[in-house]
């Protein structure tokens, strides 16, 4: 078949057909997880049981977005390989998520950003931050939805209205009946998919380049056409404004990584759906080591091969440099892959917008509707009210993208401006919470609106960014776009700290757990008990069904049900008691070899790796029995950890 | 001095200039606060990880500048 000939069939019926049964796949694949979705503990956090690498590679999904394939393309086009510099920011604010934040919300229960404001300061500052979080994470699922559509418009030439209600219904379903553990699940198969579409458009660019040669001719000729500047990994340190190495550091390196890591409620939800605080930790370095340089290749390349390929006279330089993702992919796909292509665009997507779906569902069932509408309910009835809000969020969603429709406007500067309105207040107020106790709530709620105010100000008048502006240039309407984001902190921080000294702090005991210097309290409040750091090894064993001397779990963990339970939430302002977790017993070796002593925390889980925890518990060591390698567990909790009769277990000590 | 400096460093040395401010003040936080205890074994491990993950991204730009600017110089396209 002739070249021309398979261009005619690019973006007819077989890449429709391969899209076609992607989204059946993956709706399939989504819905078919309903079944391990038990309490709103489950729904929402996949009852805290996964495994680092089923939470590092489904996080890469979730930070890469439909718009990301676009924006990323066209700035390395236009700028070359420094075009991903802001997937490799991130790391100098990983010791303050690893040994702060993260610990703060795991030991401390919390399930949404909201409410720890509420315990961390007071009703006010929860209210105005979940008025925050909703409204960016409904924007942003929006911005991502007409994003696709606008590619699938471009493509297939299918209306932009068509594309967005398709994936708003698609991902909706299977979030509906999912939750969490659906959003986890699907998001693993298309962080690989997306990978592989990435880096499937590597090669075969390189291909395309090497004009019937080798790979390494492909490369060559690409990096030949690169001039100095396209080849270095970060962009001149100032110009122009509208891509620039200053600007990006502060407005993604810092401000947006902050926003991503403490105030992402979706992201917050995926490191609660790990099975311990060392699994997240692994899941953030692999995530942040491994996988954000691996996105960066896969969201730029097709933005490099194309300018190696204009050069070069392969393909027409397109009229507008957003579309250059498109072409590129056009030029070198056939019929079938392009397709592929497409499938992980809309899988980027939909990875990126069900975990904000679920992420806003959760936030309205634990910040609205529980304490305001209908505190003290039945936790079956707050998980019907999730489905519910899930079904809602995806619907509203998808009518913030028919807004973008009308808007017009450039999608990366609504993006950009739309971040450093809302997100330095905010990151700020979550920062000095959880890493300075005397900050107080009138600190809180002053950061967050003086925050705003400033930054109102300075599209008012410009030139109060100009100290922190690096020697940015304005853009053509007089603005700092990017270097507001310092702006924003700093103004912020200031107003904050100076609040906070002219305020008296909260005592030390209802702050206890929720910040930074009382970690150790936070450990013995989730165990229950002191905690054992003594590092053991894990144990597979068989699982016997047996009563003597186990108990099963309660039903849901502690916060639910103690919510529920008391009308309301608990009146220990620092969190809910222990959760009463199930009680197995170990042999006197088993118990050895993982130093744990009874009343431990541990974490049994089907052997079969795999599964990634998706068939576990949590449980609390029992005495030591002598019956032999085996591990003795209730019938119910047997039941409660979805375990199958014959398989061995691996058992590992939490705390 | 910075301006004797070729400008094509700045950000690299600002990204681990100003970047490494920003991690070392992260951990006097939490060594300070003892939210990561050094006299427990798992958390010298990630103490370790820490810095290694800095030297591993330090060394990462570094090598890709050298590539820049070494790897046959002299580009076809393109303004340098």
């Amino acid at each position: 078949m002739s070249c021309g000939a398979l261009l005619a069939q690019v973006g007819t019926w077989l890449d429709y057909l391969v899209i076609v049964m992607y989204l059946l796949l993956i709706l399939g694949f989504g819905s078919f997880f309903g079944r391990y979705a038990k309490s709103t503990r489950d729904f929402f956090f996949s009852g805290s049981k996964f495994s680092w690498w089923l939470i590092g590679v489904s996080l890469i999904a979730t930070g890469i977005g439909s718009h990301s394939f676009m924006k990323y393309a066209q700035a390395g086009y236009e700028h070359g390989l420094s075009s991903g510099m802001a997937y490799m920011n991130d790391w100098y604010v990983i010791p303050l998520f690893m040994f702060g934040w993260l610990p703060i919300i795991y030991f401390a229960r919390v399930r949404s950003i909201p409410e720890y404001f509420q315990r961390r300061f007071n009703g006010a500052a929860r209210f105005i931050a979940t008025l925050v979080i909703l409204e960016y994470m409904i924007g942003y699922i929006g911005f991502n939805l007409y994003t696709l559509g606008t590619a699938a418009h471009q493509v297939l030439g299918v209306e932009v209205w068509q594309a967005i209600l398709v994936i708003s219904l698609v991902s909706g379903i299977y979030i509906t009946a999912g939750g969490q553990t659906a959003v986890i699940f699907t998001d693993l198969a298309q962080g690989f998919m997306l990978l592989t579409a990435g880096l499937l458009l590597l090669i075969l660019g390189l291909d395309h380049l090497a004009l019937g040669g080798t790979l390494l001719d492909g490369l060559r000729t690409l990096w030949q056409n690169l001039s100095l500047a396209e080849r270095l990994p970060f962009a001149h340190f100032n110009q122009p404004q509208s891509f620039n190495f200053i600007g990006v550091f502060w407005q993604d390196g810092m401000a947006g990584s902050l926003m991503f890591l403490f105030v992402s409620q979706g992201l917050i939800m995926r490191f609660l759906a790990t099975k311990s605080v060392n699994e997240g930790r692994k899941a953030i370095v692999f995530n942040t080591l491994l996988f954000m340089p691996i996105g960066m290749i896969v969201v730029g390349n097709a933005g490099w091969i194309g300018n190696a390929m204009v050069a070069t006279g392969l393909l027409a330089a397109p009229d507008n440099a957003r579309d250059i993702f498109v072409a590129v992919a056009r030029q070198i796909c056939q019929p079938g892959i392009f397709g592929f292509v497409l499938a992980a665009l809309s899988a980027a997507l939909m990875s990126t917008i069900d975990t904000f779906t679920n992420a806003a569902a959760a936030l309205f069932v634990y910040d609205v509707y529980q304490p305001y509408v209908r505190p003290g309910a039945t936790d079956r009835h707050y998980m019907r009210t999730a489905r519910l809000a899930s079904a809602v969020t995806a619907l509203v969603g998808m009518g913030v993208a028919f807004f973008f429709m009308t808007l017009g406007t450039d999608m990366y500067e609504v993006h950009a401006q739309f971040q450093a309105f809302v997100t330095p207040p905010i990151v700020v107020a979550v920062l000095l919470g959880a890493f300075w106790r005397r900050f107080t709530s009138a600190g809180a709620l002053a950061a967050m609106l003086g925050g705003v105010v400033c930054i109102a100000l300075s599209k008012k008048f410009p030139v109060l960014v100009q100290p922190f502006a690096h020697g940015v240039a304005p853009g053509a309407d007089g603005q700092y776009t990017y270097m507001t984001a310092l702006f924003g902190l700093v103004c912020a921080a200031a107003i904050g700290v100076v609040v906070s000294l002219l305020t008296k702090p909260k005592p030390p005991d209802e702050i206890a757990g929720l910040w930074v210097g009382t970690m150790d309290f936070g450990m013995r409040r989730f165990k229950g008990g002191e905690p054992n750091h003594e590092m053991g090894r894990r144990v597979v064993a068989g699982l016997t069904i047996a009563d003597e001397g186990t108990t099963p779990p309660t039903t849901a963990t502690s916060y639910d049900d103690y919510a529920s339970g008391h009308g309301g939430p608990p009146a220990d302002p620092t969190g809910p008691p222990p959760p009463e977790y199930a009680i197995v017993r170990l042999c006197a070796a088993h118990l050895e070899r993982l130093k744990a002593r009874p009343g431990d925390l541990l974490y049994v889980a089907d052997a079969r790796r795999w599964l990634g925890g998706l068939r576990s518990l949590h449980c609390r060591a029992g005495q030591p029995h002598e019956r032999g390698p085996v591990v003795l567990m209730a019938a119910a909790a047997f039941s409660s950890g979805s375990f199958v009769a014959g398989r061995a277990v691996r058992v590992e000590k939490v705390l | 001095m910075i301006a004797s400096v070729p400008e094509y460093w700045w950000p690299f040395l600002y990204q681990y200039g100003v970047g490494l401010i920003v991690f070392l003040i992260g951990l006097a936080l939490i060594l300070g606060y003892r939210s990561c205890n050094l006299t427990r074994r798992a958390d010298r491990l990630w103490f370790a990880v820490l810095i290694l993950g800095l030297l591993c991204y330090a060394g990462l730009h570094f090598l890709w500048y050298m590539a820049a600017l070494y790897v046959m110089p002299g580009p076809v396209g393109g303004a340098a």
